[in-house]
């Protein structure tokens, strides 16, 4: 859905923008707000241009930088870190750079508490939770995306 | 204001409005309590914790710019618990700041930092942090640049920008410790800021300066600080300037006045550095055979005096002719009006206003007596409906506009029409976008709209309108074609807006009416404005305070100057030339006798124009007008112009006008000079010298002091300009209460008859100024344009004014920071248009009417309608009245600046 | 052998949570029914009586805020917003709830909104919750269509419209003013306390903000009544709790259980033991939160009996460590959350939560005497911020801090 279309389902109103943003992003290729969106946003809901760079900058779900289709999102809360984060975050990317035919498909990111503590330690790939993760875990798991995306490809 | 409650502080008895801010009662009685955050033109924000205090049964500490104060309130404000808290804030904000500090800006947390003995770094407790958070600082503006690290992120240049100014458009990003301000997109100069500067008057620390004079002010070498009356247009704010060398090297706004309160635009707070421009005029020019010759003021004033003096003799006084300013103080436009009238002996004395709200101003007389805005500047924020009206109000008069849109965030509906987009369309409940030269026909909709829903006043109508009903009924009559489903047909506006802004206008509790110049400056100007006022006075919006009809002036002084008399058909205070008593009392005044003061009206600006063309008129003197490039239909003035036997031209630079002259005199602007200034609310505000004038460069009025002596017309040797003012005082009954002295702080608002008499701040509470007391209906009919597009003109031509600059940029061009935001003509065209003749964004094309051409650079934007295009006057090397028409208005005789049928040519 | 006590749980994992069908046939939407026969007034009376408390984590007495909501004015509009931006670190339980029962939410704003008179509500929801959000505005729109949310509910005069809002990221939004700014399209910054949102809440009107497990108590409440409901729990802290055991626990996850259950007994109960040879600490309230130690294992969990001992029940969060962990890491991934999370806006906090985390990130390099300075030193920084601080979030830093030096200073001092 181009940002058009996502701008005309939403009322003109301020308290809006970050569903907006929310849906802007998710839809974008590129799992991330441009400067061209973010001028749409600002004309739709007549606010000056600050207002939704500032709101984008606080938000930490809400990117300026580009990014690849999958967002992996290691989660790095006290608890998490405390059962191994760090060997999950080392083991994606280790997982990644070992296929360098994916490469173009995963950014990895730090985030806190995913709200997940059940099931530390955690990360999440776009939407989808994943849990109670250990390094041979994350192995199978980059691997059916990269996959399941080459198969998408043929 | 509520009542008063009492309290202690430090066990001080103090008593206060209950719910005054604690903070500033504290700090008021003698209390000083630090903060960094708090500014009294600010909500609260509680972000620096300095000025946190103890109250009594309250846990913890408390912050008190947060607090209102209440009866029996025990307060601790200072004890070594608050100062020990309030040093160690200070220590630890001191660790993210940058303190190197230049001397170029006041710094409140500089002031702190000694306060508390934290100057030295070795004194603080806390390690510096502020390197490792990599903040690049943005100097992409044309006026400031912003530092983060000498942010404190008080958030009072967010609020000065949001809360003062109604603008918004700065924010934080990111957050925490990593947060700073951005504007735009992050790069300040791409963004919306349109360089106001609030923001850098509210910094308290120096994160935000101004560019401007960066390298060269140093506060502790600024001589002097003087405040006086803005330059540009007629909101009149209150500047303080800073002297520096005998040099203006900054310009800040006076806190705690009226009309603005501290608020400036990119104007009032940039725009004055054309004072020290080197291209000032500094010695008396004399046209020797077609060049300029240096030349003493003797030979020039000897000259001029002798060359004026022969065509009046040998053609008679009305030969003679004078053109005042719009700029000029009160004071000089009163000694220009009265030489015109002694030394040439006639009353062809006329100036822009002509070319501006003539219209409106002859509206207004016969309709309601004045022809001046009935309200003080406040009330734009607080009547409950504003209608604006051919008045792009955020560009013209941005401090005017900041009290709208205060007025729009408080729920205030605002009706904008208007065929172009302005940005206060922004802020409205409802734009109209009529097509150009409807708007009789849009407001005799709107009228219809308002009598057949029974919304008109007939209270009003029988009480304070001439003839009552049956003047209403005419009026019913003439507007009874005019359903909304006809007008709409007439000018593009949908019948459903037409209603709605009737209804929101007649049924608002208040309603303001704001004209501008899109109204005025047309063939049916006054009939337009007649419409206006015809609403106004069936609905009774007007006659009580937050009522009326102000139409915002454009120049400094234009107001001022019909004031006091530069007026070919009245003299000082609106008295008609007619009047004979007055004429006596004048002549008295003056120390002239009767006969020789002219009775016979004179003149007004294109009419002298013409008059020239004619060879009738002989000799002009231009004081600080540039009609080579206001007037209408250029290439017609030129000629005029050319075919003068001795043109005077009195200015501070060249200009277009300058090099038709045959003698040029090097005048002062208004920062050389004492005097006043009356804005568009009717105050009279004192103007201050600041510098002395350059070279041989003289004040306006001493020149004319000196010529009307050479000419054999002395005037009284003057001490000073407060002499003169009580001398145009006396012949002028609305100004008769008011002095230099009485106006040292605050202006008055005119009429102000004696001197005990606080001014008037709204007009018609009792009665209409007109002979009857009663307010007149003047029914008028649409009528189609004479000036139609046809398939040669296709486009209907709009003109007016941006932001950046001012008149005939005389002024505005020659500051930097202006021209660094616009120095560029261009013509708006709506994107269909701009595909159907295959022009593109920034492409250089011809725009010719049947008068002339010109060329200029193609924006495309839906700001204007289809058919439509739009071009700022600025620029001279564009000149837009190359096209227009001098086809006048019959009644005020001004000229329809904002319609001519045009084409556009690809020059390649 | 401890049994949970399922009120706000009743139906998680028994129905399918995206059918309203199977809520009705478990007594879903009778006590909002019952609801529309009472008066408001008698409602709020019922909370009171119930000895509900905020189960966000400040415990504040609920019905109490009902009540003053109410007050506020009688015929201006009124807003009822839940608080589901569940971001402390360890907590899960708002979560929980959404995922598998969101009618239960739903049902008891229904309840709080006729109780003070609201028309509009929202469910901010911590835009990671996918499937919460997704879950919740299904069930809203089964709702609707049941005729539980819209005009004139179930023939009576009260109408009432739910929207979800999903946060972006911020724990600070958790805060109810900054959760207000959020849901206003703002950036989160705290507002000005007072005014309280029952006075001036979400544009300006009065506004009732409660937790999503604080809601999800509020229909068995009215079905039952007051007395039944303070049958569970302590006498302060009547009820039930939803307490979220992780870390080093054989058998992490949620468990509803009576207010003042042991910690002990929750961990080798419900938790199934430590996960290791022995626990060294719990971190109890996450990470606005305290260290609690052995000495405190058989403490009760409830508001007041943890208060006593300077420790924080905070939002149920129970993080155990065993005896390898490192509480100074510990401590360190805390410190650094919270100057993730600081908004910037006040001094005191954006600056001490920095120069906190920059000093304790150099305590692993000391000698034991400088840890001791440091250690002293930060906590008088962590109280001067908590005096002096904005918002709850600059008051939160010093409960993890002085917890863990009251408790655990000789190994802070002494462990390398």
């Amino acid at each position: 859905m181009d940002v058009t279309t996502i701008l005309k389902k939403y009322p003109k109103r301020r308290d809006s923008v970050i569903e907006i943003l929310h849906e802007i992003q998710n839809h974008d290729p590129q799992n991330y707000l441009s400067e061209e969106s973010l001028k749409k946003v600002a004309t739709h809901i007549n606010l000056p241009l600050a207002q939704i760079y500032g709101i984008v900058g606080y938000y930490s779900m809400l990117s300026l930088n580009p990014r690849k289709k999958f967002v992996i999102q290691v989660c790095k809360s006290p608890i998490c870190g405390m059962l191994g984060s760090q060997s999950i975050y080392d083991a994606v990317k280790v997982k990644i750079s070992a296929r360098p035919d994916s490469a173009n498909l995963f950014t990895i990111e730090k985030v806190e508490c995913l709200g997940q503590c059940n099931q530390s330690p955690c990360m999440m790939i776009n939407k989808e939770i994943y849990g109670n993760l250990t390094p041979q875990k994350i192995e199978s798991i980059i691997e059916e995306i990269v996959i399941s995306e080459q198969n998408a490809q043929k | 204001m509520s009542q008063s409650v009492k309290f202690t502080i430090d066990d001080k008895q103090v008593s206060a409005p209950w719910g005054s801010n604690l903070l500033k009662v504290a700090r008021e009685n003698g209390f000083n309590i630090p903060s960094l955050c708090y500014h009294h033109k600010l909500s609260a924000t509680g972000a620096c914790r300095l000025c946190l205090v103890k109250i009594e049964g309250t846990r913890g500490l408390v912050a008190s710019c947060t607090v209102k104060v209440d009866e029996g309130m025990i307060i601790t404000a200072f004890d070594d618990e608050l100062e020990q808290t309030r040093k160690y804030l200070l220590d630890y904000l001191l660790s993210e700041h940058n303190d190197s500090y230049d001397n170029t800006y006041s710094d409140e947390l500089r002031d702190l930092m000694f306060r508390y003995g934290l100057n030295k770094p070795e004194d603080r407790f806390f390690k510096p942090i502020w390197q490792n958070l990599k903040f690049q600082p943005d100097k992409s503006s044309p006026v400031l640049t912003y530092d983060p690290s000498k942010c404190i992120k008080c958030f009072r240049c967010i609020k000065a920008c949001d809360e003062v100014q109604g603008k918004n458009v700065l924010s934080f990003t990111d957050r925490g410790i990593n947060s700073y301000i951005i504007a735009g997109n992050g790069v300040w100069g791409e963004s919306e800021c349109d360089g106001c500067g609030e923001c850098i008057q509210l910094c308290p620390t120096g994160a935000i300066v101004e560019k401007p004079n960066r390298e060269v002010i140093k506060l502790d070498k600024v001589a002097r600080k003087i405040i006086t009356t803005c330059p540009y247009c007629g909101v009149g704010c209150q500047i303080e300037l800073l002297v520096q060398d005998g040099k203006i090297v900054r310009s800040n706004g006076v806190e705690g006045v009226s009309p603005n309160d501290g608020r400036l635009c990119v104007k009032g707070r940039f725009g004055y550095e054309f004072v020290h421009s080197t291209e000032r005029l500094t010695k008396p020019l004399i046209k020797k055979n077609g060049e300029f010759i240096e030349s003493t003021w003797d030979e020039a004033l000897n000259l001029i005096a002798s060359k004026f003096t022969s065509i009046k003799n040998e053609f008679g006084a009305d030969a003679l002719a004078g053109y005042a300013s719009a700029k000029c103080t009160n004071e000089d436009n009163y000694i220009f009006q009265k030489f015109i009238r002694t030394a040439f002996g006639t009353n062809n004395i006329d100036y822009c206003t002509r070319l501006c709200h003539a219209s409106t101003v002859t509206a207004m007389l016969k309709s309601i007596g004045d022809g001046a805005g009935s309200n003080p500047i406040e009330d734009f924020e607080t009547t409950d409906c504003l209608l604006i009206i051919g008045n792009n109000i955020i560009d013209t008069h941005p401090i005017t506009a900041t009290y709208v849109k205060k007025g729009a965030t408080k729920g205030q509906k605002i009706i904008v029409i208007d065929p172009k987009w302005t940005p206060i369309a922004r802020y409205a409940s409802i734009w109209l976008q009529p097509k150009l030269g409807t708007d009789v026909a849009l407001l005799n909709g709107i009228v219809h709209v308002i009598i057949t829903n029974g919304w008109h006043n007939i209270n009003f109508i029988k009480e304070r309108v001439e003839d009552g009903m049956e003047a209403f009924k005419v009026l019913e009559q003439l507007t009874s074609k005019y359903t909304p489903e006809y007008v709409e047909k007439i000018t593009g506006v949908d019948a459903d807006k037409i209603v709605l802004a009737a209804k929101l206008y007649a049924k608002a509790p208040t309603a303001m009416i704001a004209t501008g110049m899109g109204m005025s400056q047309q063939v049916t100007g006054t009939n337009n404005v007649f419409c206006l006022l015809n609403m106004m006075l069936i609905t009774g919006q007007v006659g009580r305070e937050r009522c009326g009809i102000d139409p915002p002036r454009g120049q400094n002084n234009v107001q001022g100057a019909t004031d006091v008399g530069c007026h070919p058909y009245m003299l000082s205070g609106y008295i008609p030339i007619s009047d004979e008593k007055n004429r006596r009392k004048v002549a008295d005044i003056w120390g002239i006798p009767f006969e020789s003061m002219p009775s016979k009206p004179g003149l007004t600006t294109v009419e002298i124009v013409k008059a020239a063309h004619e060879g009738k008129v002989k000799g002009l003197f231009i004081m600080g007008e540039n009609p080579m490039l206001t007037d209408p239909n250029l290439n017609h003035t030129e000629e005029a112009l050319r075919k003068l036997d001795f043109l005077v031209v009195q200015d501070i630079f060249h200009t277009e006008t300058t090099r038709f002259a045959d003698v040029i005199l090097p005048a002062s602007t208004w920062a050389e000079k004492n005097g006043t200034f009356v804005n568009s609310d009717r105050r009279v505000l004192m103007v201050r010298k600041a510098v002395d004038c350059p070279g041989e460069a003289r004040e306006d009025w001493k020149i004319l002091h000196e010529l009307a002596k050479r000419m054999g017309k002395p005037m009284p040797n003057y001490k000073d300009e407060s002499e003169i003012f009580d001398e145009l005082a006396m012949v002028t009954p609305i100004l008769a209460g008011i002095s230099h002295k009485r106006i040292e702080v605050h202006g008055i608002q005119w009429p102000c008859p004696t001197s005990d008499h606080p001014g008037t701040s709204t007009l018609y509470i009792d009665k209409f100024n007109t002979s009857t007391g009663k307010g007149k209906l003047f029914p008028v009919d649409y009528v189609e344009q004479n000036e139609r597009v046809d398939s040669e003109y296709p486009f209907l031509l709009n003109s007016g004014r941006i932001l950046y600059h001012y008149h005939s940029s005389t002024m505005s061009r020659k500051t930097k920071a202006l021209r660094d935001f616009i120095n560029q003509s261009y013509v708006l065209i709506n994107p269909i248009d701009a595909s159907k003749i295959k022009v593109n964004n920034g492409q250089k094309v011809v725009v010719r009417s049947k008068r002339g051409q010109l060329e200029t650079f193609i924006k495309v934007s839906d700001e204007v309608l289809e058919g439509e295009l739009f071009m700022p006057w600025h620029f001279s090397e564009s000149q837009v009245n190359r096209l227009t028409r001098d086809e006048l208005d019959p009644y005020s005789k001004i000229a329809p600046f904002k319609l001519s049928a045009v084409r556009i040519e690809n020059p390649e | 052998m401890i049994q949970e006590k399922r009120i706000a749980l009743r139906n998680s994992g028994l129905i399918n949570p995206e059918s309203i069908d199977e809520y009705i046939q478990c007594g879903g939407y009778q006590a909002f029914a019952k609801a529309l026969t009472m008066s408001p007034s008698d409602i709020s009376e019922i909370i009171i009586d119930s000895g509900l408390r905020g189960r966000g984590g400040a415990g504040f007495p609920t019905g109490t805020k009902e009540k003053s909501t109410a007050q506020t004015c009688i015929e201006c509009l009124k807003y009822i917003v839940c608080n589901a931006d569940e971001g402390e670190p360890g907590t899960f339980k708002d979560r929980i709830i959404m995922e598998t029962d969101p009618h239960n939410l739903i049902e008891g704003m229904l309840i709080a909104a006729w109780s003070v008179g609201a028309s509009v509500g929202y469910i901010y929801v911590r835009g990671e919750y996918h499937l919460s959000i997704e879950r919740l505005n299904i069930a809203i729109k089964q709702a609707e269509k049941k005729g539980f949310i819209g005009e004139n509910i179930l023939n009576t005069d009260f109408s009432f419209t739910l929207e979800v809002k999903p946060g972006a990221g911020s724990y600070l939004c958790g805060e109810e003013l900054t959760l207000i700014e959020s849901l206003e399209g703002k950036r989160g910054y705290p507002r000005i306390k007072p005014p309280f949102p029952a006075q001036k809440g979400l544009w300006d009107h009065p506004t009732l903000i409660n937790n999503v497990e604080t809601l999800a108590n509020f229909a068995p409440i009215i079905l039952y009544g007051a007395d039944w409901y303070k049958s569970f729990g302590t006498s302060k802290s009547p009820g039930t709790k939803i307490f979220c055991l992780s870390g080093d626990v054989k058998r992490p996850g949620y468990y509803e259980v009576d207010m003042g259950i042991t910690l002990i007994d929750l961990i080798n109960e419900f938790g199934g033991g430590v996960n290791g040879n022995s626990i060294k600490s719990i971190l109890i309230g996450g990470a606005a939160g305290t260290f609690a130690s052995i000495n405190h294992l058989n403490l009760p969990l409830d508001f007041d009996s943890l208060k006593e001992q300077g420790l924080t029940l905070g939002s149920g969060a129970v993080v155990v460590m065993n005896e390898t962990r490192d509480l100074l890491e510990m401590l360190t991934s805390i410190l650094d959350f919270f100057k993730h999370e600081s908004c910037g806006k006040c001094i005191p906090c954006r600056l001490g939560t920095a120069q906190i985390l920059n000093i304790t990130e150099r305590i692993q390099e000391m000698e034991p005497k400088e840890r001791e300075s440091t250690f002293i030193n930060i906590i008088q920084q962590a109280e001067i911020m908590a005096k002096t601080s904005l918002c709850p979030l600059g008051q939160s830093p010093i409960l993890p801090l002085k917890s863990l030096w009251v408790n655990f200073a000789n190994e802070l001092i002494n462990k390398f």
